[in-house]
């Protein structure tokens, strides 16, 4: 592999080890919990008649 | 100028190659249909419509992120070498999977609208990423882009078309199809927070593959670093003296010339032309009987110091400088005249 494709590689690397972490921690701080069951349901324990 | 089409040049390691991939993409398949309804809970389940989306899209993003694992692992190891082999076929089952994906969404959110399906898409972020505001869809459609040109360009014909160097440049855009495809997979089904093993699937994936890629590129460059410098012209480096045994030689490829045989005897390097005079035999082969190198073929022997055949034989070849760099041994690749005399350079160690 010619020396400058090396380096390139190594460089493209370098930049997706930060980039890929980023994109994963901005989609997880966005990423919301499960809803919990609504008491609301009408099938849900305690639901009016 | 023009290059000519030839078809793919199949053989038994590529059919085979080829069929395991094709194989483990439709296992792949056939096992998330079947298991992943029981694995998720019963409020998160899934109609048979988006369970093949999640399906053929995991396939796809499992069939990249194997693909871009091939490279670092074959050159940290060479039993991966093997995978090498045919990767750009599993690029393009790679490419073809992704593309059941977008179909398979295409043909069940936007079957019966009357925007057209592109423009729908782009208009309308219609999974759990989209909903919260975060778009996803544009992420996986431009990595399905790339993915299309890199399959469409695989072809030997494309390499010779555009060259080397040019090629490999279009194929390095698989790493931004890569960044690309995570960003669609972050912002789209890891939105699903009743996938609790999404995220860690993703990242270990990212992980491994950024560790690999690294490991290898830092690899590489440390033995860029540590390789010897290439000798001064005219001189050619031959090896290390050490790799040279008491009668015996080394054959020496000289660039757009016939090799020189290079011999150590009684501590004292000599080189002479690789051919023998009498049938082209490779003198590098043989060994030193007698003072003289011995063909390994026929016996025909040679002086070491100036490529003369002892009296009474008349053959002569030609012969070549040395000169010691530390323990490389170096050549100067320009032959002298057959019978040449040429002083044999003593090796340091066993000059003492």
């Amino acid at each position: 592999v010619p020396r400058r494709r090396r380096a390139a590689h190594l460089a493209i690397w370098v930049a997706l080890a930060a980039i890929l972490p980023a994109i994963l921690l901005l989609a997880l701080l966005h990423r919301q919990p499960a809803a919990a069951p609504s008491a609301e349901r009408l099938d849900a324990p305690g639901a009016p008649p | 100028m023009s290059h000519l089409y030839t078809p793919v040049g199949w053989n038994r390691a590529k059919w085979l190659y080829d069929a395991a991939a094709m194989a483990a993409a439709v296992g792949y398949l056939h096992a998330y249909t079947a298991w992943a309804p029981a694995a998720r809970a019963p409020d998160a389940a899934l109609d048979g419509q988006s369970l093949a989306m999640a399906a053929w899209g995991s396939c796809a993003f499992l069939l990249l992120t194997v693909t871009l694992a091939i490279g670092p692992l074959a050159r940290l190891d060479r039993r991966f070498l093997p995978l090498l082999y045919n990767r750009r076929h599993l690029g393009v089952i790679t490419a073809a999977v992704a593309t059941g994906h977008a179909m398979q969404v295409l043909g069940w959110y936007f079957a019966f609208s009357p925007t057209p399906p592109l423009e729908a898409v782009l208009a309308t972020d219609a999974g759990p990423g989209g909903a919260r505001g975060l778009p996803f869809a544009p992420f996986g459609m431009a990595a399905l882009l790339i993915l299309w040109v890199m399959a469409a360009t695989s072809h030997d014909f494309w390499l010779a078309f555009l060259g080397p160097p040019l090629w490999k440049t279009l194929h390095m855009g698989v790493y931004a199809a890569y960044a690309l495809a995570v960003a669609h997979v972050a912002f789209g089904a890891m939105q699903d927070a009743r996938a609790p093993a999404l995220p860690l699937l993703v990242a270990g994936g990212a992980a491994t593959l950024v560790a690999l890629h690294l490991a290898a590129g830092l690899r590489a460059r440390r033995e860029a670093g540590a390789a010897p410098a290439a000798p001064e012209p005219p001189w050619l480096l031959v090896g290390d003296v050490d790799a040279i045994a008491e009668g015996r030689g080394v054959v020496a490829p000289l660039p757009g010339a016939e090799a020189a045989a290079v011999f150590r005897h009684e501590g004292r390097l000599s080189a002479i032309s690789n051919v023998c005079a009498h049938q082209n035999g490779p003198l590098g082969e043989g060994r030193v009987i007698d003072g003289c190198v011995t063909c390994p073929w026929h016996g025909f022997q040679y002086r070491l110091a100036d490529g003369r055949a002892p009296a009474p034989f008349t053959e002569r070849l030609a012969t070549y400088r040395l000169k010691l760099d530390g323990r490389r041994v170096l050549i100067d690749p320009r032959p002298n005249p057959p019978g040449a005399y040429v002083e044999p350079v003593p090796v340091p160690e066993d000059a003492r």
